[in-house]
Order: structure tokens, then sequence, then C-alpha cells
């Protein structure tokens, strides 16, 4: 008998009880759908938080004051550069200021530090027009490209040769204990802006306002303390070393802060997270299949006369066997199949709300590779075909004398 | 071995002996029962009940193992056959009908007659057209698309007496294939099963109680606990 048409028996008599054949696929779909979208989310969600640390390049290390007594100047630029195994050190200021162009205001994070060192930063920074400032220039500017062009807007914010005006307010406590709020504004003219580089993050750069190192000075008014230095490491192997040295500099009045290190803590936890959440849908999964053994069971259950006479007909132990499979298997096909569909656009309905932070909002988009999807597929119709397998192996061993004898 | 044209009888039975125990206790279902079926032939079991007929039946359909001794179906011996070839053969040449006709109510009377057929790996088109001749013959043409369910009793039986023949097999089994239907009905499939023989040369085995009905076949063998006690050769007319 051609395997094909028993798989067409199987599939007309999965038809016949459509109620509980819908309700056992559901169960299988809800499984699949589950594992997709929370693997899907998961993949989104590293994704995200990885592509806002990897912005800065591996082999960088970030200092910054440790206590509130510790000071970072011009001096400990050079105190660091001596560092064996450092490259460079650039120091930098940032805040986040409103952005005043014509009628139009916009939050934005201020960045100061030698442009002709941008790509230490933001490696993946470039013009789209204009050029970048000179450290000695205090009032050029250099817009993210949401910035020059706000993202739903239909006219540009602000353009190269545009005068803007930065406004932070600053806080300070006087010796007399008061606390004094003054509003800092500075002119700026706008020199470049960068083309949209889409990674997201704390510090995006798509979000910013880069300024020459003095000009940030002069707006946040940090009197030439920095608020960090950014050390490049000769090698991403001399991270730890280098950083072990500039702790012991500094007698531990700094911190310093390793992207690399950051990034491997944070697969390592969304490893750990993944399976958390994966095992879930694993558990869902399971409980699919507990549903397709009682289906099927009680499948044989009602015809096991049907069984007998297919026997009686020239149906050998193995094509009943089949049979049971093939509608296990099918139950398998459409619940994994329509639980991928599920899964892939549930997550991103789940994730359709932009996630939102101190200085901007993110969207986090969920990740799905072809491998992954495939991997789910297969194994929604392995865990299908493993359950039916029982009740199809007590269906061809059924005697044909005595099913053909049950009421 | 002897091919389907040299064997002399339909079915044999060589000192067939079906035991059934429970617990010490042994019954002894069929009693070293030696019958030969003549091709063509039209023939009753009859007896009362527990006598061993459907034991009987069951051990010709190759459905159960006998105990000891054997059967012969068009010449082959079914005792050196494994389960796979046992399915074959009872595929390619026996036909059941059953009391309570087991057809497939989900699908259609056609698709029901094909799936004997497509068992044994008939083309879908040549399948179809046995189906429809069969139907034809048995006066049931129009109802080729309805549900079992919708047929009457007696035109169910006539359907699966229809699929008892798709594969044109050497035997056909019916274990009281009128105990669920009237007696004027169950008169007009013992005159079909008649015909079958006469006309189409197929080779009937029938179980009934009913000894009128079994006049109307060829030969009567009664069956008193599990033994052949007297085999009468009917009398046309
Ligand atoms: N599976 C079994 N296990 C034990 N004993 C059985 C089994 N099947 C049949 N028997 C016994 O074998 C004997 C013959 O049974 P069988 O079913 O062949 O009788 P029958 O002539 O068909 O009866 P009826 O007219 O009631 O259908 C009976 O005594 C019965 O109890
Ligand atoms: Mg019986």
């Amino acid at each position: 008998m051609n395997p094909l048409e028993i798989f067409r028996y199987a599939f007309e008599a999965l038809r016949e009880r459509r109620t509980r054949s819908i309700l056992t696929i559901l169960m299988v779909l809800i499984g699949a759908a589950l594992m997709t979208a929370l693997n899907g989310m998961n993949a989104g969600m590293e994704n995200f938080v990885l592509s806002s640390f990897s912005s800065l390049s591996p082999n960088s290390l970030i200092v910054v004051p440790g206590t509130s007594s510790v000071t970072l100047d011009a001096h400990d630029v050079t105190l660091l550069k001596k560092v064996s195994g450092v490259d460079d050190a650039v120091p930098f200021i940032q805040g986040a200021a409103i952005l005043h162009s014509g009628v139009k205001t916009l939050r934005v994070m201020v960045a100061g530090f030698d442009q002709s060192k941008i790509n230490l930063l933001y490696p993946t920074a470039e013009l789209e027009e204009g050029s970048f400032i000179s450290p000695y220039d205090s009032t050029g500017m250099v817009l993210g490209s949401k910035i020059a062009m706000p993202p739903g807007e239909t006219r540009p914010f602000a353009w190269v040769g545009k005068v803007v005006t930065a406004e932070y307010k600053h806080t300070s406590i006087e010796p007399s204990g008061q606390i004094k709020r003054e509003a800092v504004k500075r002119s700026f003219v706008v020199k470049g802006v960068l083309k949209y580089t889409g990674a997201p993050g704390f510090a995006n750069v798509d979000r910013s306002a880069l300024v020459s190192l003095q000009a940030a000075n002069s707006l946040f008014k940090r009197g030439s303390h920095y608020d960090g230095i950014i050390v490049i490491t000769a090698s991403t192997d001399l991270n730890s070393k280098v950083e072990k040295e500039i702790l012991k500099l500094y007698s531990g009045n700094v911190m310093v802060i390793s992207p690399k290190a950051i990034v491997q803590v944070i697969e390592k936890t969304m490893a750990g997270f993944t399976t958390f959440t994966v095992s879930i849908a694993m558990v869902s999964l399971m409980v699919a299949a507990v549903g397709i053994i009682t289906t099927l069971f009680t499948s044989v259950m009602e015809r096991t006369r049907e069984i007998g006479l297919l026997k009686a007909l020239g149906f050998k132990n193995w094509h009943v066997l089949v049979m049971f499979l093939s509608e296990a298997l099918i139950v398998g096909i459409i619940g994994g199949s329509l639980g991928l569909v599920a899964g892939y656009f549930g997550a991103h309905l789940l994730l359709m709300r932009p996630v939102q932070f101190s200085h901007s909002a993110a969207l986090i988009q969920p990740l799905f590779e072809v491998e992954g999807l495939v991997f789910v597929w297969l194994f929604t119709l392995a865990i299908s075909l493993l359950a039916g397998f029982y009740p199809a192996w007590r269906a061809s061993k059924l005697n044909p004398v005595e099913a053909l004898r049950k009421e | 071995m002897k091919t389907v044209e040299e064997a002399k009888y339909a079915a044999e039975t060589v000192d067939l002996t079906k035991v059934y125990r429970s617990g010490a206790y042994k019954v002894y279902a069929l009693r070293n029962v030696n019958i030969k079926i003549r091709r063509g032939e039209f023939l009753a079991v009859v007896g009362p009940s527990g006598s061993g007929k459907s034991t009987l039946l069951n051990l010709l359909g190759t459905l159960d193992q006998p105990t000891s001794g054997k059967i012969l179906i068009d010449g082959f011996d079914t005792s050196k056959l494994s389960g796979g070839e046992l399915a074959r053969l009872r595929s390619q040449k026996i036909g059941f009908v059953f009391q309570a006709y087991n057809l497939i109510n989900r699908t259609s009377v056609l698709r029901n007659l094909e799936l004997p057929a497509m068992i044994l790996g008939v083309p879908a088109g040549e399948r179809r057209r046995r189906a429809l001749e069969l139907l034809e013959l048995m006066g049931l043409r129009k109802e080729a698309y309805r549900k079992p369910t919708e047929l009457s009793g007696g035109e169910q039986q006539r359907v699966a007496i229809a699929r008892a023949l798709m594969n044109n097999p050497a035997l056909v089994l019916a274990d009281e294939p009128t105990g669920n239907l009237d007696s004027k009905t169950g008169r007009s499939i013992f005159e079909l099963l008649r015909k079958l023989c006469h006309e189409q040369g197929a080779t009937v085995v029938v179980v009934t109680h009913n000894l009128e009905l079994a006049s109307m076949t060829d030969r009567i063998i009664h069956l008193r606990d599990g033994v052949v006690v007297k085999e009468e050769e009917v009398k046309a007319g």
C-alpha cells in the first residue's frame, strides 16, 4: 500500500473528529508559538543590548571618577597615555541639553570630545555632509541624523550652516547651602551632519549633538574637569592588564568600565535567560504531547473495530502504525506551522511599543534566524511523532479477531 | 507449490483444531475439522451458539492461528506464512462480510469499496471503475456518493458484499450477514450471494442460525461442540 494513501486516510480520520483535532492542534500551536516568540524576543533583546555597548570598540576602557573627590583633567590624560599597553586616551564631557532651532526644540545628548578620534568612540559614524570640527572650535556642532531630521517629521530640524542654541539647566550648591539653578545658553553653528548608523542604545550617536571638548566644558560648566577618559589599548588581550595598572595608579579611586567585559556579562546573562524562557515553552510543548497521546488513545479506542476491519482487509501492522503516526504528524505539521507564524507575529506585536530609557526611546526588534525557526518546526514535529508512537504501536498490535468483536 | 489454476479447492482444512485456555480449563472450539470448499460453491455453516462457527471462519480468514492442523487457501499452506504475508493473502484472496457491516461511515460508499483495492495497490482509475461496476451489479449505482449511514441495513450489507468482492477473492467469508436484518431482507441477501456464486463464480462460506436460509445454499455443514456432525448437499430447486 502506498504510504501517501495511508496519509490521506489518516487525514480523513482527523477531519471526522474535527473539534478534538482542532483542540489538539491548538495545544501544539501554543507550544510552538511560545517557543518561536520567546526565542525571537530573547535574540532581539540580546542584539539590542549588545549593539548598545558594542558601538564602542572592544579595545577601549572607560575611566570615570570613582568618588566625588576625584577629578580628571588634562594631567590625567598625559598620565594614562604613559601606562604601558595604552595607545591613546580621549577625554569626554557629555550631558543632556535642550536644542532650539528657530521655534523648534529638541532634547538631545551633547557630547564633547576630540572629533578626529570619533571612530574610537563610534566606529560606524560617518559624515553625511559638512565636516567635523577642530578641538579649538568652540561654536561648531555636528548633528546625529535623527536630530537633523527627527523621525516622523517632514522638515529638517537643522542643517549645515544653521545657528542653533543649546540650553543647559545647571544646578549647583552655594557655600551657604542653597541650591542654585541657572540656565546656561550657548549658540552653535551646524558644521556637519552624520549618516544614520542605526546603532540603538544609551549613548545613541544618531540622537547626539557633537561639539568640541572646550565647548562642552563651557556649556556644562565643568571647570575643565572631564566626565571620563576613554583609554584605547594596543589590543583587547591587554584590557585586563591595563585595567589593573590604572586602578593601581589611582589607588582604586577611579572606575574602569570595560565594554568587552560588559558584553561578556550580557551574553552570559542572556544565555541563562533564554534557557529559562525556552524551557517554559518546552513545558507547554510537553503538555501538547500529552494532549496528542490522549487524543490518539481515545481515537484508537473508538476505532478499534475499524482497525480490526483494516487488518482483515490486508493492513499490515506497520500500515496501522504509520496511519496513527500520520495523524500525530499532521497535528504536528499544522500546529507547528501555524505556531511559527503566530509566534513570529506575536513577538512583533508584543514589542511594538518603544521601550523607554532615560534619554531616548528605542524599538527592540525581535530577531529570527531561519535555522532557529526550522529547529522549532522540526522539534515540534519530533515531539508530535514521539507522542504518537505509543498509541500507534498499541493500535498496530491489536488482535484483529478481538478488535472486530468489540462493540 | 500449487498455483491458482492447479488448486482444486478454494479452501481446505486438515485436522483443524483450536483450543482456548482459561486457566487450567481447556475449551475445544474446534476439534479435527476436515472440510473442503469447492470453487464457486455456496456453503452454509450452521450449529448452536458456541459450536465453533465463528472460530472456523476466523481461522479460514487467517485472522487467527490454529492450535494444530492446517488451512490451505487456494492451495497455499497458510501455516508457513508470516504476519505480513498473511495480510497480503487476505488482501488478495479473502473477502469478509460482517454481521455489523463494518463500513467506514465518514466516507462515501464508493470510497468504502475502493479501500480493499487501495490496500492491494490498484491504481485509482482502475479501482474506481471496478467499484462502480460492482455497485451496478448490486443495484446501488445511484448510492455511490452517499454515506453508508444514509442507506438501509440491507443496502449497507450489499455495499459490504461488494467490498468483499473488490479484489476478486478466492473465498468470501460471511459471519451471520443477515443477523441484523429482517427475514425478507435476509432472504434477498442470500439470493444475492447465491447469484454471485453461480453467475460470477465466487466462493462463499456463510454462517447462519437460520435453517431456512441455509437451505438456499449448495451444502450445509453442521457443527456441534467444535466437531462436524453432519454435511448435507442441498438439492437444487
Ligand atoms: N477468545 C476466546 N477465549 C476463550 N474462549 C473462546 C474465545 N473465543 C471463542 N471461545 C469459545 O470457543 C467456543 C466457540 O466459540 P464461537 O464464537 O466460535 O461460537 P459460535 O458458534 O460462533 O457461537 P455464536 O453462534 O454464539 O456466534 C465457545 O465455547 C466460546 O466460548
Ligand atoms: Mg459466532
